[in-house]
């Protein structure tokens, strides 16, 4: 736009006067700023869009059942009983691919007791759910409680 | 060659003639790209401003989750601190598997206050926003878990269990074992016949032997199956009974020997009914992330 206007205006500022032409030169250097300004901002905002909630949503919702199914089959249970991460790796192993579990068992006075990584998991992602939940560990003389810890991302 | 002269000079004049039109032509262009460029700018900054509220409410909707399995999560520890089990099946009936212990070993009532101090102290203030668990219907010396409206399982700790219709669930058959310590001297089976007929099927292990009671009796009447130990019986009462502070047809209750264990498998078919949701009887309190709710210790919803 602002070329052409150089050109059909060439003649008045190449007999007439430079001070004229500078200005249109100026003027066609704000423009060109201005646009190239605006759409970088709008290319700068359109990539501030994020369209990961229901990813997040899901990522939330497997880690919640993991933890489910961790306690109710006692895998929790068990490998504080036996002082052995095994119990839970069964678990952890067989679940998505593409997603990523770590299992960490504290006791009532938050001491790690047992800890669980997914085999194939290595890196953490920036966004890591992270749910946890009681277990009651029974038995002939004692109810002991736990605090066990899932965290959860997507490779 | 002359036509290309021609051109360039009709250009020329066409120039210089239409300098005006090009002037204003220029001047419509550029505001219409400023525009342009504005609305995109504009476009882009709504369209962030839109997608960043739809997904804070996508993932605000799933708040109320917390809520849910922080229950969830509950109701399976008191289940496990009480050593009680459920599992329900419906299909042409209702079956209700109830599998668990009486004993006297851990103390319940040890185990329920130890577990209301761990929330309190240590678990609540991890997990953020307010939370109060009432656990003052356990601490009565008794447990009930309710299946809906229908039924009624209540545990008198370290001494009985029974479980009662409170409306209209009526049973149509039994499937009961019972393991125990000890070694019994004899036992005594008093069935009721006729009326409502319910297929029983029990059987009953101790450390010095064990028996098989396959019986139809009448769920509206009281059966009896007594086990005589030294000191004490072990009773097994099913039909109508005194529960929940009235008498009921197709109740059952087992009833231990002092300070001995007795762990029971009943697995019991009911005329089919609704039985959810089945929860404890404990009341918890969670204010968090706008979410703010009061409801029963639920099992199954």
């Amino acid at each position: 736009m602002i070329f052409m206007k150089n050109n059909f205006k060439g003649k008045d500022f190449m007999g007439q006067g430079k001070q004229k032409g500078f200005l249109i030169t100026v003027d066609a250097f704000l423009s060109v700023t201005l646009i190239l300004l605006i759409i970088i901002l709008s290319f700068f905002y359109l990539s501030k869009v994020t369209l990961d909630s229901w990813d997040k949503v899901d990522l939330i919702s497997l880690v919640f059942d993991e933890a489910s199914v961790l306690e109710k089959s006692l895998a929790i249970e068990n490998s504080i009983l036996q002082s052995s991460s095994e119990n839970i790796l069964d678990y952890l192993n067989n679940t998505p691919s593409g997603v990523c579990f770590e299992v960490t068992v504290f006791s009532s006075t938050l001491v790690p007791e047992v800890h669980a990584l997914k085999n194939g998991c290595v890196g953490r992602a920036d966004d890591v759910v992270s749910y946890e939940r009681t277990v009651a560990v029974r038995n002939l003389s004692s109810v002991t409680f736990y605090i066990f810890r899932v965290e959860g991302w997507l490779k | 060659m002359n036509k290309k002269v021609k051109i360039s000079s009709s250009f020329k004049q066409n120039k210089s003639s239409n300098k005006g039109i090009f002037s204003k032509k220029g001047f419509l262009f550029t505001i219409s790209v400023i525009f342009f460029a504005t609305t995109l700018l504009l476009y882009s900054q709504s369209y962030l401003s839109v997608t960043s509220i739809s997904e804070k409410n996508i993932i605000i909707s799933a708040k109320p989750f917390n809520s849910l399995a922080l229950v969830d999560d509950l109701a399976f520890d008191v289940g496990r601190i009480l050593g009680i089990n459920v599992d329900i099946n419906s299909a042409e009936s209702t079956r209700v598997n109830l599998v668990g212990q009486i004993s006297s070993t851990p103390d319940t009532l040890d185990a329920i206050l130890g577990y209301d101090s761990f929330l309190n102290n240590s678990f609540f203030a991890r997990v953020g926003g307010s939370k109060s668990i009432d656990f003052s219907g356990l601490l009565d010396g008794e447990s009930e878990l309710f299946f809906g409206n229908e039924l009624e399982a209540d545990y008198l700790y370290s001494s009985s269990i029974v479980i009662y219709p409170k409306q209209n669930a009526t049973m149509k058959s039994i499937d009961l074992n019972i393991i125990t310590s000890g070694v019994h001297s004899a036992y005594s089976f008093s069935p009721s016949v006729g009326g409502q007929e319910i297929q029983l099927n029990l059987k009953y292990y101790d450390d010095g032997n064990a028996f098989v009671i396959t019986s139809v009796i009448d769920a509206n009447s009281l059966s009896t199956l007594t086990v005589t130990y030294a000191g004490a019986n072990t009773v097994i009462s099913i039909g109508q009974l005194i529960a929940g502070g009235a008498s009921r047809n197709s109740v059952i209750k087992i009833v231990a020997r002092p300070s001995q264990r007795i762990t029971y498998e009943l697995g019991v078919d009911y005329f089919k009914f609704n039985p959810y949701p089945v929860f404890w009887n404990i009341v918890l309190r969670n204010q968090q992330g706008g979410v703010d709710s009061n409801s029963y210790l639920t099992l199954m919803r």
